[in-house]
């Protein structure tokens, strides 16, 4: 069986770390330098640093907070790449890999550019979707610049995202992004059954340990992600791990450093 | 540059050090948190509140039978509120501990003294050794231009560390300071006490290890009063700390009010504010730390005060103003000198650190200003004490009995 992660998601906009909820209710949470500090301190297998302040660049902040924090811990991005400089940059400052969404579905150039360069294990797409009562066979997905939902097929990204040089896909159930254990896993039951998606899956929004170990059940769910719970309880992260499927995890909560 | 506004219901402006967002109204998310009060199912809560301290004790089976808790306290009126609240509506018995400031009114010694009396519970005062608690608040000014960072950090690491030693795994906070100013959580998400929040908010980013330093001569004993216990301990022990305005409508003005009528607690005058409940154990509070923070942070302790009066909607937007700078006005010297006095500091040196500070000139122009001697709006907090700043000196040890 292969091993899986359970990783610690980092919202930034506007330069503070935010909580988000459904990604249109926030709360502010400090700085990122803190928080990259504690979550290293507990173990997670990775950081996922997700800037969602919508703007087609990188914040000079999250890059200052991310080159003077000493931590050990792999560190993802995703916000705001547009070109193949963003991702130059990114990697010399020690980040491991990165996230790209709207080069999914309009700069497929730079998916390759990136992938060419540094390999494809380190690019993640991303693909938030979710069912609603008012959508329930077929998913949506939101067009942030246009303040809707897109008119794209979901399942024709997710067959698209396959003959991409991806690694992984980051999913998240954007509408239930937030709770803790809303997450509809009709979605992991789309990807599985409907879409010819097979790669790895990080999987996002709402998922507690019942819902995360039906997901890391599935072979190709490569990693749990959780966000808001982290600020709201103490080693959130490890006491989580305890309470999943041991032998799945790739990193165990068996003890901690300090 | 950055532009800085202002909420369009309180004074906090986008530049508070706790991070704030502000929703397309304009309205901030202390504003917004602060609204969910008036929606509290208190019953339902109360019931939440129960079924958490149940499984906390649950998973712990080896606790301390003398406590069901810890429960950190200051010597305020709303403590009083706390104390009453866990002891007889939730029918806990409670261990209740202070962290000396060595900077106590005697209204705030008189306080704790009352809360033991009153309510009949154990309560610790722990004092840190009074020689190295003055070197870490040299350094503290010095490095973060504050003198709370040992308070601070004593006060947060202590419970826990009583909870560890004593195995008593639940500690009842009062409120989460920073859900309370700009709502950083919902209090419908019942956030839990954490190291990240106490290093972020509590701390300004400075853990204990990080001030050992060979120019202040802090050295790694010294730190042990203020170090918070180490994740192993805290999973071991199973230590969960809950704050208690996630199940009561936090509201210290009505429970400081409750408690002066009920008990007796005592209230006092604070130079710097109109609010006289809050702080009153502290003679430096309303003082030097108050004039540090204004010129550090470009506002002071009234605009917490006064935003939190606005969000219960006992004071409009334009008073609140008017009030925030008659109070920003008072100099308050004779609460600098006295510190200064104590950390062996001259008033020059003194001066020369505030000039420092980016708002100095706006303090300056402040105090300068002529204000009128009648506060702008009418307070109807209580007074039954003589005034904070009242004693010559800072009490380290007291009992809450005047000698004469």
């Amino acid at each position: 069986m292969a091993f899986k992660r359970v990783s610690a998601t980092v919202f930034v906009q506007n330069d503070q770390v935010v909580k988000s909820y459904a990604y249109s209710k926030f709360y502010p949470f400090g700085n990122l330098h803190t928080c990259l500090s504690i979550l290293d301190r507990w173990l997670v297998d990775e950081i996922v640093i997700l800037d969602i302040s919508r703007k087609r660049s990188i914040s000079s902040y999250v890059l200052e907070q991310i080159s003077t924090t000493s931590i050990s811990t792999p560190l993802i991005y995703g916000g705001g790449i547009s070109c193949i400089e963003h991702v130059d940059q990114l990697i010399s400052l020690g980040c491991d890999r990165i996230i790209l969404e709207d080069a999914l579905f309009s700069n497929h150039n730079l998916i390759h550019l990136a992938a060419n360069k540094y390999g494809s294990q380190a690019i993640i797409g991303s693909l938030p979707f979710s069912f609603s009562l008012n959508h329930p066979i077929s998913p949506i997905f939101p067009d942030y610049l246009h303040n809707q939902y897109s008119n794209l097929s979901v399942l024709q990204l997710l067959d698209n995202c396959q003959s991409l040089p991806l690694s992984e896909l980051l999913v998240s159930d954007f509408l239930h992004e937030g709770s803790f254990g809303d997450f509809d896993l009709n979605i992991a039951d789309f990807i599985y059954h409907k879409s010819t998606f097979r790669k790895g899956v990080l999987f996002f929004g709402g998922i507690s340990a019942p819902i995360a170990n039906i997901l890391l059940s599935h072979s190709n769910t490569t990693a749990i992600l959780l966000g808001n719970p982290n600020y709201e309880n103490e080693l959130c992260i490890p006491v989580f791990k305890s309470l999943l499927s041991k032998n799945s995890l790739i990193r165990p909560s068996s003890s901690l450093p300090h | 540059m950055t532009t800085i506004f202002q909420c369009k219901r309180c004074l906090y402006t986008s530049d508070h050090p706790f991070g704030i967002t502000f929703d397309s109204e304009g309205v901030c998310s202390g504003c917004r948190t602060h609204s969910e009060k008036q929606c509290f199912d208190l019953d339902k809560r109360k019931s939440l509140f129960l079924d958490h301290i149940h499984s906390i004790h649950n998973a712990c089976l080896s606790r301390n039978p003398d406590y069901d808790c810890i429960l950190p306290v200051r010597g305020t009126p709303e403590y009083f509120y706390l104390v009453n609240y866990v002891k007889n509506t939730l029918n806990l018995n409670p261990l209740v501990v202070a962290y000396n400031s060595h900077f106590n009114s005697f209204v705030g010694i008189q306080n704790l003294d009352l809360i033991r009396h009153v309510f009949d519970v154990d309560l610790i005062h722990y004092t840190s050794n009074p020689i190295i608690y003055k070197k870490l608040i040299r350094h503290s000014l010095a490095s973060f231009d504050s003198i709370r960072w040992p308070f601070l950090a004593g006060e947060t690491s202590f419970p826990v560390r009583i909870a560890v030693e004593k195995n008593i795994p639940l500690i009842i906070w009062a409120y989460h300071q920073p859900t309370e100013q700009v709502g950083i959580h919902s209090y419908d998400h019942f956030n839990r006490m954490t190291r990240h929040s106490r290093h972020e908010f509590d701390l300004m980013g400075y853990e204990g290890h990080q001030i050992i330093d060979v120019g202040s001569l802090v050295s790694l004993s010294d730190i042990y009063d203020v170090s918070y216990p180490s994740n192993s301990d805290l999973i071991k022990h199973k230590v969960v700390g809950l704050y208690a305005a996630n199940y009561i409508p936090w509201d210290s003005k009505l429970y400081a009010e409750d408690m002066i009528q009920s008990f007796s607690a005592k209230s006092a005058r604070n130079d710097r504010t109109f609010d006289t409940y809050d702080r009153i154990d502290d003679m430096t509070y309303m003082s030097i730390h108050d004039i540090i923070k204004y010129c550090k942070l470009g506002y002071s302790r009234v605009r917490d005060n006064l935003c939190r009066e606005i969000r219960f909607d006992r004071i409009n937007k334009i008073d609140a103003i008017e009030a925030e700078k008659y109070y920003n006005s008072f100099p308050a010297d004779e609460g600098v000198h006295r510190f200064l006095d104590w950390l062996d500091m001259d008033y020059g040196s003194f001066n020369w650190f505030l000039k420092r500070l980016p708002y100095y000139d706006n303090y300056q122009s402040l105090i300068n200003s002529s204000f009128s001697t009648i506060p702008p709006i009418s307070s109807d907090f209580l007074v039954n004490s003589d005034p904070v700043g009242s004693s010559d000196k800072f009490i380290t040890f007291g009992k809450g009995i005047a000698l004469t």
